[in-house]
């Protein structure tokens, strides 16, 4: 297995582990009566989550190369703005 | 959601994820219009939690394909780019679309072309050659705009959009379709995310439909790719098709406003 390809696996095996565990307390805890906090937890969960393979994509471009890591950050930045456009909306 | 509700979508989505896991498709095509029909969810909690579901099942497959140094990540990187701008201009789009009569029309005609795109992927779709990634790989100028429309759809309509960028890895850049697949998969995990993040942040994720949709999706994935094997693999086929040719009635219903 390659350098990138070890250190993106590491970032989504440790990224997809924390999001599912953080996402199952937070239902864990809304299921045992505590509806806000288990709610707020688990979309601490659905986060971890979604960046998970946007964390996984920079890690793998920063090991190739540099030109790879800057395009990999230029598309972040990408969608920070795209993120950041919506909710200005 | 009552937990009947909540158990039977968990159930909906294993299947989902399961029938799709089997042909290395998500399972959006399916759970999307099954939510829709079954649960009478509205379109935006239905396709932010089958964008989040998809994540997860994206991520479980590129670790096995990462671990086989399938995933071509410096292809995928110059690629991303414009899905992700793709799944942005979707995610907008969608919101304007969403919870209107005619935009509804309009997205459930959209799904009735993919659904039909789907079956006739799975009765071209090449048998996976050998071949492993490589750098010498040219990305013809089509293939950006190809996997911008994949964006698109995948933030659209909630399913990943493998079945636009296998084809497009495959016949426009020249990779192999092990690669392809591979790459794709690790690709739709980044769009997917895209996509839910806007949604996310837009308070379109209801953890109480998304929670089930994301583990019985990833579970049913999980299932999916491991039993595959042991089917047999025309009547699995003709199976699929069954269900998709259900769900190709259930849009083209909505579509034409009958439903």
């Amino acid at each position: 297995m390659s350098a990138e390809s070890k250190a993106s696996r590491v970032i989504l095996l440790i990224g997809l582990a924390a999001g599912l565990l953080v996402f199952l307390i937070g239902g864990g805890l809304a299921h045992t009566g505590h509806l806000g906090p288990g709610t707020a937890v688990a979309f601490v969960g659905l986060w971890v989550l979604v960046c998970t393979p946007l964390a996984a994509l920079v890690a793998g471009a920063f090991k190739t190369n540099r030109l790879e890591f800057r395009r990999a950050v230029f598309t972040l930045l990408v969608l920070a703005a795209g993120l950041f456009l919506g909710l200005k909306k | 959601m009552t937990p009947e509700e909540t158990i039977g979508l968990g159930l909906v989505a294993f299947g989902a994820g399961a029938f799709g896991g089997m042909f290395g498709l998500g399972g959006g095509i399916i759970l999307v219009p099954a939510m829709k029909e079954w649960f009478h969810l509205p379109t935006e909690k239905v396709v932010a939690a089958s964008l989040i579901g998809i994540v997860a099942t994206s991520i479980a497959s590129s670790l096995v394909y990462l671990k086989r140094d399938l995933v071509d990540l410096s292809l995928a990187n110059r690629l991303l780019l414009m899905t992700v701008i793709g799944s942005v201009a979707g995610a907008w789009i969608g919101k304007m679309l969403f919870n209107q009569a005619a935009g509804e029309r309009v997205l459930a005609g959209l799904f009735a072309v993919i659904i039909i795109a789907a079956m006739f992927f799975l009765f071209r779709r090449k048998e996976a050659d050998d071949g492993n990634a490589s750098d010498d790989l040219r990305v013809q100028p089509a293939a950006y705009g190809s996997v911008f429309g994949g964006g698109v759809i995948s933030s659209l309509l909630g399913v990943g959009g493998g079945i636009i960028n296998v084809p497009t890895i495959t016949i426009l850049v020249g990779a192999p379709v092990r690669v392809s697949m591979a790459t794709s998969a690790f690709m739709i995990g980044v769009t997917a995310a895209s996509g839910s993040a806007i949604y996310l942040m837009h308070g379109s994720v209801d953890p109480t439909v998304a929670g089930p949709t994301l583990l019985g999706l990833f579970l049913g994935a999980q299932v999916g790719a491991r039993t595959s094997r042991y089917v047999s693999g025309k009547g699995l086929r003709l199976s699929f098709c069954v269900v998709l040719l259900y769900m190709l009635f259930l849009q083209g219903r909505r579509a034409l406003g009958v439903g």
